[in-house]
Order: C-alpha cells, then sequence, then structure tokens
C-alpha cells in the first residue's frame, strides 16, 4: 500500500486502543494505532476513575493478562480505595480517582517507548477489505496502509452527535469531530450497525465550590494497587466530596423537561443506560425521592476542575445553571464545561466470534464501545483480548477465548457475542455465575498464564507468581499437617473467629509461613469459603463439559427439522462454537440442544450430509 | 448439556401394575442405589446382568421396600453406562417415594431424566447405529413438543400459577441481595437480615404447600387417563355403563344426551384406567371438526362442551374412538383422531348386534385398523375383547407413561423441591451472617430450579428488577 503496510492497524487511541496496540507490538506484530487526536490518548471522557465494582475486577485481569491500565492507573492515581470491604472477598474491588491528564500522558509515553508500534494522528474513513477479507484502511488524509489486520475501537465517534438542550453537533466527545465515513464502509461491508447514547455531567470550577461545608471521602491509608507488578504506592492522597440534590432542583428539572432532548423526540437512541441514567430520567421515574446522592471528583492534582458524578445530563445550559445552584455547597459554582449527551454507531456484537473477530470480514477486529459496551475498563478487556487475538490470527494460532469460569472478561465477551445488548453493557459481578471464584486478589493465579503464554508477562513477574503459589502451597500444607486438639489447623481456620493470623500467634511454623501476606490472603479464603467454593468447582466442571463439546462449522442447522423454527433462526444468527454456548441462546431449549448432539454424533459416524429429512 | 450426569425415571408406564422398574443410568447409578439397597447375600457388583434380590430402606431407614436389583455395567448396558435396574411393587405411591428419596441426594449426585434421554444416551455413547438415529430424533422432537405443550398447559394450571408467584417472589428478593451487593455505593436502602428472613419464609410456605399439593394430585392420578370418543349417539355412554358395571352415564336415544363428561374407574389385568365419556364429536367440515348442536334447541353450552372434550381427548393417554356400526361414516367423523398418535387411539365398533353397515376399510384408509374392537354395549358382546385390548395396549407399553402431563407433574415436583432445598440454604447464609454473596449463591440456585417449572429468570432480568426499583447512578 502506497503509505505503508503494517501486520496489524488499531483505529482509535481510547483505553481499548492502547491495550490493542501494545499486546500487538508486543507479541512481534508491525503494528500501527491511528488516532484522530494523539493528545486524548486514552483520555477519561468521562469520570476521572478506575475500577469501582466489578469493573475493578477487570482491571486486575487486564492486568494479569499483561495489560497496562492498571499501571498507568497506579501511576496517575491520586486517591485509591478498596471499596465493599464491609462484603466477602468476592465482592472486593478496587477503585481509584486518577489524574486525567497525567492518565493520559502515562498512556501515551508508554506506547511511544513500544517498539514495533507506530503512532500516528489520521482520520480514518474507510475500511478496505477483499473478498471478505480485511486488507487495509484509508484515511481522509488520502493516506491508505495496508494490513493483515483490522481493529476497530471507535468509541462514540462512529456518526457521533452531542446533544444540549436544543443545541446539537456532530462530534466525538465535546471539541471534537467525528467519524462520520468509516460507518458506511463497514455496512457496505455487509455489518449491521445500530445507535446507542450516553451522558456526561457538567464539570465545575473547585474555587467556587463550598467544600468545607460538604462530606469529604478518603482514599484508604494503606492504598492498594490495582497492577500485580506496583510493589506499593505511597504519595498524598486527595478527597473526594459528597453531596445530594434537593427538592428544589427536581422542580427545576421539571420545568425544564420540555426543552430535555431526552424527552422532546431530539435523541432517537433510547433513554441511556439504565445504571447510569441522566437526573432528569431520575426524576421522573423516582418522583418520590427528595435528594440523590452526587460526589464531586477532583478531575486531577494539577487543576481546580472538578467533575459532578451523578449529575448526568443533556438539558440547556441555563436548566444546568439553576439547577446546580440549588445543591448545597455548590450555590456559587461557576460549570466550566457543560453536561451533555452523545449518540454514536454500534456494531451489535452477535456479529463477532467470541475471538472479537468480525464474522462477515476476516482480520476485522472489534473492540470496546463499538461492540455496545460502557466503561474504560470493560473497553480495555476486549482491547487486550482483541490485541492478542489479532496477532495469534496472523501468527496461524487458535485464538485466546477465556471462559465465564475463568475471568469476569470471559463473562463480559461471551454475554456480547452470545445474548448482544439493547443498552450500553457494563460489567456487574451478578453477570458472573461464579463470582465467588472469580476475585480480584486471585486474577493472577487464574490468568497470568495466559499473558505469559502469549509473551505479556514478564520473567521477573511470572517468577513472583510462582514464588506466590510455592508460599500459598508451603502454608496450607502447614495447616493440613499440624493439628490442635485433635483436629488439623486448615479445619480450625474454618471457624468465623478463626485467622491464620491467630493461629500463627501459638504456632513458630504458622508464624514463618505468614509473614507472606499474599500467601496468606489466599490460604485464609480458601479456607473460610471452602464448602461454597467446591460446589462452584463443581458447577464449572459441568459447564466446562458442555463449553469443551464444539460445535464444527459444517453443521447446517436448516437441515434439522427437528428443531424449533425460533431455535434455528437463533442458532443460524449466532453461530455458537460449543453446545454451552449454543445452551446460553435465548430462545433455544434444552431439547433443541439434544438435538444438536444427536446431529453432532451423526456428524462424526463420517457422512456428510447430516441427517436431512430424517423425521419429517 | 450434563451428559455426565446420573439421571434416573420411572421406566414402566404410570398407573397400578403388578410390577414396576426404576432405572437409573450413570456413574453414581451404582453409589446411589448401594447407599440404600440391603442384599440378601453376598454380591458383586463387577458382575453385570445380575439380578439380586433384597431390600431397599428408604427414608432415612423408616420404610424397606422388597426389591430385585438388576446392575449393568458400563460398557455393557443400554447406554453404555452403569445403569441399575430396580424391580419394584408397582404402586404409585411407592414409585413416588423411592423417586423422592434417590433424588434427595441432589442435582449434583442424580436428576430425573428427560423423556428420550436413555435413548439418547444410547445414541449419544455409540450404542445404537446410524439407523435408530431417526428414531432418536423422533423422540427428542416430541420431547420439545412436549414442554411446549407443557408450558402452555402450565400457563392455566393452579400449581403453576402459585409456582409463578413464588418465583416472582424469589426474583424480587434475588434483586434486593444482588442490589446490595452490586450497588452498594449507590446509597440505596439495603433489605436487611429480619427482611429477608419473612420473606423468604413466605416464599417457602407457599412452595412447600405446593409440593404437598403436588404429591396429593399425582397419588390419585395414578391412573392411565382414557377419553371415550365418538359421533353423538354411537353408545359411549353406555359402553361407559357396561365398563363400570353400573350406571354412571344417562343413556338416552337422542343424540347429544351427555353433556358433562362422567367418569369411571375401572381396573384390568392390575392396571387401573380412568375412563371418562364425552358430549358428542361431530364433524362440521372435512377439515374441522366442531361440535355439532344435535336437537334443535341447544347451541353454545354444547359447543362448550365439545370443546372440553376434544381437550381431554388431547390430554389422554388413550383414546377410544366408538363408532356405531349400523351406520354408514359421515364425512369428517374420524376427524377426532386427527393429530393424535395413532398408537394412542383403539377403535371400537359398537352395535355390533346390529346389521353392520360401517365400511372398515374407511378407518384402514385413516391409518385407524391397527386395533379394531367389535362389540355391542346393549348385549356385553365382545366387552372382553376391549378389556384384552387396552390390557394389551399397556403391557405391550404403547403408552408412553411420560406423556407429557404426568412427567410434569413428577418434574414439577423435583425442580420445586430443589428450589425449597436453595431457599433454606439461603435462609440459614443469613443467619449465620456468610455474607449476601452466599445468599445470592443460593438464590440464584433457587430461581434456577424453580424456573424449569415457570421459564428462566436471566441475570438480565434480576438487573431490570433493580433498576426499576433502585435509583441506581450516582
Amino acid at each position: 500500500m502506497k503509505d505503508g503496510s503494517f501486520d496489524i492497524i488499531v483505529v482509535g487511541g481510547g483505553h481499548a486502543g492502547c491495550e490493542a496496540a501494545l499486546a500487538a507490538a508486543r507479541m512481534g506484530a508491525r503494528t500501527a494505532l491511528l488516532t484522530m487526536h494523539l493528545d486524548a490518548i486514552a483520555f477519561l471522557s468521562c469520570n476521572p476513575a478506575i475500577g469501582g465494582l466489578a469493573k475493578g475486577q477487570l482491571v486486575r485481569e487486564v492486568d494479569a493478562l499483561g495489560g497496562e491500565m492498571g499501571k498507568v492507573a497506579d501511576a496517575a492515581g491520586i486517591q485509591f480505595r478498596m471499596i465493599n470491604t464491609g462484603k466477602g472477598p468476592a465482592m472486593h474491588s478496587p477503585r481509584a480517582q486518577v489524574d486525567k491528564r497525567a492518565y493520559s500522558l502515562e498512556m501515551k509515553r508508554r506506547l511511544e517507548e513500544q517498539p514495533n508500534l507506530v503512532l500516528r494522528q489520521e482520520l480514518v474513513e474507510a475500511l478496505l477489505a477483499e473478498g471478505g477479507r480485511v486488507s487495509g484502511v484509508r484515511c481522509s488524509s488520502g493516506a491508505a496502509y495496508g494490513a493483515g489486520a483490522v481493529i476497530l475501537t471507535t468509541g462514540t465517534f462512529l456518526r457521533g452527535v452531542l446533544h444540549c438542550g436544543s443545541w446539537k453537533t456532530t462530534g466525538g466527545r465535546m471539541g471534537e469531530l467525528s467519524a462520520e465515513r468509516l460507518s458506511g464502509t463497514l455496512e457496505e461491508a455487509g455489518l449491521r450497525l445500530g445507535r446507542l447514547k450516553t451522558d456526561t455531567p457538567p464539570r465545575v470550577n473547585g474555587r467556587t465550590l463550598d467544600l468545607e461545608r460538604l462530606e469529604a471521602q478518603h482514599g484508604d491509608a494503606e492504598p492498594r494497587p490495582f497492577s500485580f507488578s506496583t510493589e506499593a504506592i505511597s504519595r498524598e492522597q486527595v478527597p473526594c466530596y459528597a453531596t445530594q440534590t434537593t427538592p428544589r432542583t427536581h422542580e427545576i428539572i421539571r420545568a425544564g423537561l420540555h426543552r430535555a432532548p431526552l424527552y422532546d423526540g431530539q435523541i432517537t437512541a433510547g433513554l441511556g443506560p439504565r445504571y447510569c441514567p441522566s437526573i432528569e430520567i431520575k426524576v421522573v421515574r423516582f418522583p418520590d425521592m427528595e435528594h440523590h446522592l452526587l460526589f464531586l471528583e477532583p478531575e486531577g492534582r494539577g487543576t481546580l476542575e472538578f467533575y459532578c458524578n451523578g449529575l448526568f445530563t443533556s438539558l440547556p445550559r441555563d436548566v444546568q445553571e439553576e439547577m446546580i445552584h440549588s445543591i448545597p455547597g455548590m450555590e456559587r459554582a461557576q460549570i466550566m464545561r457543560y453536561g451533555y449527551a452523545v449518540e454514536y454507531d454500534f456494531v451489535p456484537p452477535t456479529q463477532l466470534w467470541a475471538s472479537l473477530e468480525t464474522k462477515v470480514v476476516e482480520g476485522l477486529f472489534h473492540a470496546g464501545q463499538i461492540n455496545g459496551t460502557s466503561g474504560y475498563e470493560e473497553a480495555a478487556a476486549q482491547g487486550i483480548i482483541a490485541g492478542i487475538n489479532a496477532a495469534r490470527k496472523l501468527q496461524g494460532n487458535e485464538p485466546l477465548v477465556l471462559g465465564r469460569d475463568e475471568a469476569y472478561v470471559g463473562v463480559l465477551i461471551d454475554d456480547l457475542v452470545t445474548k448482544g445488548t439493547e443498552e450500553p453493557y457494563r460489567m456487574f459481578t451478578s453477570l458472573a455465575e461464579y463470582r465467588l471464584l472469580l476475585r480480584q486478589d486471585n486474577a493472577d493465579r487464574r490468568l497470568m498464564k495466559y499473558g505469559r503464554q502469549n509473551g505479556l508477562v514478564s520473567q521477573r513477574q511470572w517468577d513472583r507468581l510462582q514464588e506466590k503459589e510455592a508460599a500459598i502451597e508451603r502454608l496450607r500444607r502447614c495447616l493440613d499437617t499440624h493439628r490442635e486438639g485433635g483436629k488439623s489447623l486448615s479445619r480450625i481456620l474454618r471457624r468465623p473467629e478463626m485467622s491464620i493470623g491467630k493461629l500463627a500467634q501459638v504456632h513458630q511454623e504458622v508464624r514463618e509461613l505468614a509473614a507472606d501476606r499474599e500467601a496468606c490472603e489466599q490460604v485464609e479464603i480458601e479456607a473460610k469459603y471452602e464448602g461454597y467454593f467446591e460446589r462452584q468447582r463443581r458447577q464449572i466442571e459441568r459447564f466446562r463439559h458442555a463449553e469443551d463439546k464444539k460445535i464444527p462449522a459444517w453443521l447446517d442447522y436448516n437441515k434439522m427439522p427437528e428443531l424449533r423454527n425460533e431455535a434455528r433462526e437463533k442458532l443460524s444468527a449466532v453461530r455458537p462454537v460449543s453446545i454451552g454456548q449454543a445452551s446460553r441462546i435465548s430462545g433455544v431449549s434444552p431439547a433443541d440442544v439434544s438435538i444438536l448432539l444427536v446431529y453432532l454424533k451423526h456428524g462424526q459416524g463420517g457422512t456428510s450430509s447430516g441427517l436431512s429429512g430424517a423425521s419429517t | 448439556m450434563t451428559d455426565t450426569d446420573t439421571i434416573v425415571a420411572v421406566s414402566t408406564p404410570a398407573g397400578y401394575a403388578l410390577r414396576a422398574i426404576v432405572r437409573l443410568s450413570g456413574p453414581a447409578a451404582l453409589a446411589v442405589v448401594g447407599r440404600r439397597f440391603r442384599p440378601e447375600g453376598p454380591v458383586d457388583w463387577e458382575r453385570t446382568f445380575r439380578a439380586t434380590r433384597g431390600v431397599l430402606t428408604l427414608i432415612e431407614d423408616r420404610l424397606e421396600v422388597p426389591v430385585t436389583v438388576y446392575v449393568m455395567r458400563a460398557p455393557r448396558s443400554y447406554t453404555r453406562e452403569d445403569v441399575v435396574e430396580l424391580h419394584l411393587p408397582g404402586s404409585p405411591a411407592l414409585l413416588d417415594i423411592v423417586l423422592d428419596d434417590l433424588l434427595g441426594e441432589g442435582e449434583e449426585v442424580l436428576r430425573l431424566a428427560r423423556p428420550g434421554e436413555f435413548t439418547q444416551r444410547a445414541y449419544l455413547n455409540g450404542r445404537i447405529d446410524l439407523a435408530q438415529a431417526e428414531a432418536v430424533l423422533a423422540v427428542v422432537r416430541a420431547r420439545n413438543e412436549a414442554e411446549l405443550l407443557a408450558a402452555g398447559a402450565r400457563l392455566g394450571g393452579s400449581v403453576s400459577a402459585q409456582c409463578a408467584e413464588a418465583q416472582d417472589a424469589l426474583a424480587g428478593l434475588r434483586a434486593e441481595v444482588e442490589a446490595a451487593l452490586d450497588f452498594a455505593e449507590h446509597g440505596i436502602e439495603l433489605i436487611g437480615r429480619e427482611e429477608f428472613l419473612a420473606r423468604a419464609e413466605r416464599i417457602r410456605e407457599r412452595l412447600e404447600g405446593e409440593v404437598r399439593k403436588g404429591r396429593g394430585e399425582l397419588a390419585s392420578d395414578g391412573r392411565l387417563r382414557v377419553v371415550l370418543c365418538g359421533p353423538p349417539n354411537s353408545g359411549k355412554s353406555s359402553l361407559l355403563n357396561r365398563l363400570a358395571g353400573r350406571e354412571v352415564a344417562l343413556v338416552h336415544e337422542t343424540p347429544g344426551t351427555t353433556r358433562d363428561h362422567i367418569r369411571s374407574e375401572i381396573e384390568v389385568q392390575g392396571v387401573y384406567f380412568t375412563v371418562t365419556d364425552t358430549a358428542g364429536l361431530t364433524p362440521s367440515g372435512p377439515d374441522e371438526f366442531e361440535a355439532q348442536p344435535a336437537a334443535a334447541s341447544v347451541g353454545e353450552v354444547e359447543a362448550a362442551a365439545a370443546r372440553r372434550a376434544r381437550e381431554l381427548a388431547r390430554r389422554a393417554q388413550l383414546v377410544v374412538l366408538v363408532l356405531d356400526g349400523s351406520r354408514a361414516l359421515e364425512p369428517g367423523e374420524l376427524g377426532v383422531a386427527r393429530g393424535l398418535d395413532r398408537a394412542r387411539v383403539l377403535c371400537v365398533v359398537n352395535k355390533c348386534d346390529l346389521p353392520q353397515v360401517l365400511d372398515e376399510r374407511r378407518l384402514a384408509d385413516a391409518g385407524l385398523a391397527g386395533e379394531v374392537v367389535h362389540l355391542s354395549a346393549l348385549t356385553g358382546e365382545g366387552l372382553d375383547g376391549l378389556r384384552q385390548a387396552l390390557g394389551r395396549v399397556v403391557l405391550e407399553g404403547r403408552l408412553d407413561g411420560s406423556a407429557a402431563d404426568c412427567l410434569f407433574n413428577a418434574r414439577q415436583r423435583e425442580a420445586v423441591r430443589r428450589a425449597l432445598r436453595h431457599l433454606r440454604e439461603a435462609q440459614e447464609t443469613v443467619r449465620q451472617g456468610l455474607g449476601y454473596e452466599f445468599t445470592a449463591f443460593e438464590l440464584r440456585e433457587a430461581t434456577d430450579a424453580l424456573g424449569e417449572v415457570t421459564g428462566e429468570v436471566g441475570a438480565q432480568e434480576v438487573l431490570d428488577r433493580i433498576f426499576s426499583r433502585f435509583c441506581i447512578g450516582k
């Protein structure tokens, strides 16, 4: 191609694109990352925070796989908290406020330092494909680049439209352009597109806030890092502040509703995500609530700008002003940037394989919001998987597909490609059947092997994990073999009031082994919840059995008269790769799955055409 | 799919037979039976195809039942898995207890087989060959239909209405717990321990009531359902009176006399039948048969009665089509058998004491010539022939003992019981203060189990409930 050829081209420099590009380049692929705006690398378009419930687990998993998000968050974090510690270890999630500018620069620097990776500012306008296979991209500058694989991480930029009251403009983010032409070439390539919408809140000047009157929320005294490779974090942390809306705020919102683009028909892509509703939706749907909680989060250490978490809105500017001034502590607040809504194209993800490669265009991978997800962490998780799998494809290897039993990343991608999504998909722990085992504390033990196999985890990191495993094993054996009053220490440890710390007080050997805090944590958690873990492991065995029954490509659902029509249509659309995946498609009954099993068995018998016409 | 599970089913037809067989297949089959079986003498489980007499001890040793156990070791069995057969006295109530006791092991060890599942395993494990694949598919397809049928039937039933309400309450409870886990930081009001326990208790009571009721229904329903159908005045009521040996139906020579279904229980060769007489069903056109008001004065009432009758025929395990031999068949009179499995239809040509006009080739054309009994309900001639035919139908195993509704009785009950077990565990996690993530684990299992009766409650639906109940998003 006239302007250069690469193995892999990543389109977009957000959280998905950065992870994808780094993974691909580190796996030896000659990679280019093309972005519209190099100053917006890994930009935190919404809240200045990483992690949180279920999302914190995702960050830890991305880190275990050899991704960058956790390391960058550790470097750019300005307040660290382990949340939900009032509940069991499976519910603990790390979360950090990060300095928005520092985060972006940290990531940009890491991309710049990465051998094999070319960074270039370009607006990609067209996907180039020949005979159902991707061949490269063409840009608005006229430049064309060839590639063996292309990873699209377009965020909210595909035909993005921004709304604030009756005002609207094209753009993927306030102050930036949109990608107007790429969508059309995707449709030409045979992909079906949909439309989603999400909101942002106003940002205010901290000088004009009455922070002394508000409740400050501080970080943990002992910050715990996201990354398994970060030894410790020792820096001054900054607080967030909590406030709440008032009945007066709600009156103002109600009075302005007729001018809300969400309600007057200007926004057509629905009401947006239900877990992150705009303030106008909250007021309409919960009319009896007098207050809604808000958090004022610092956008960085070097700026006074605050992000008003909880005040997502696309109401007109004057309503936003009035509303802000009715909130305690914000009476004099100056808005620096108004809240707005963004509508954008996405590609419904049932059109993807679990490798994140599209089914209709070979070599084309999608990650992040283009797949209908929301959130930096969800994007990063898909990004690293897309990067790994694009590289593996060019190497001639099978894709890396994580199971629902192995990782939140696996749950996320399986949900997307099997069930699709109607609203921006966000990770919740309740979506993971095996969440007792998918904890933030054991992400390394679950997933680092995959990062290692793909060359994304350093020898040093790998050695540390081996040491940790050995320490866990030593401690466990010690507790199994030593007895107290006829009972093994492992058994005694299961009592609710007991801890390894207490055992260490009376047992010399335990005391020595318990010096390893990470090992202690693992052994203690596993002892406490052994009964439940055992049950989850048995469930996983059954789950695995169905996952391992692969459905070969020759299976033709149209030649199975026994299937019900609905099942036949759904199966033909999703094309599940395993019996397990087939059984998760809504509209496919256990009996339909039995029919598949019979046909699969028949096919193994050696005839080519299936049982066409049987029992009709 | 979980074909590593061990499965169990009663493999003889429902009803009071002399002997019944409970069959288990899968890796845990021997262990499950072994825990309950006390052989008369020494026994070598490794030897296959051996009959061993002994006693089955059930309900924590409180009940002992004489049993003959047949063991067929893998791969030398029908399914190529370990298969154990229990040959027991054929009382439905007893079989009920045996199944309950075996299934008490928990779904991870043993579960109820789905229709056709033994055959399916035989095929998947290479026991039966390619030529038989069609038959397997037919069974599975029937299962798909049976499940649909049952799903339809469930919408109307009272048991299911109760289960659906319980499921709704359970899903609501699960949403509260999940909200407390996933949205703790959103300032929402968490469900407290006392409220949780109280709400769980209400659901538990409701479900336990259903299990008790379900058991009663099954016990009284351990009979094969036979429905008498046919054109008006073909002699269905007379035949019922003959079979029952007493006047149970009002007999009148005016066609259309029977409007209400009249039921009688008869016993043939140790098998009990519930025989139901229906209002006359006559054709109104070649493709559809409609209730035909026989007398000029009737209208809606009889139409409704005939609709109920057709419904009964559809749900019956055996349909006896009663025709008048002294009369020519009118177009569409065989239509009642349309849509019914031919093996489930027995033809009776009544009034053999009168000159015969009916052309039986028409029966053959309609595929109904398989089993035709000639009799006279008036004189009693040929009645023994009908009794023998009824017996043969059962003993030859032509009736599927797991016909949709029987099956779903047992299946529903088993699912409800499993849901109950997990609900109790959920309450226990709260009493012990283990943490809501464990409560949620049990509640998920409970809704999954109950979902087999009422329809699945997916993770997304739980989220829907959370979002409509709580204002999420800070």
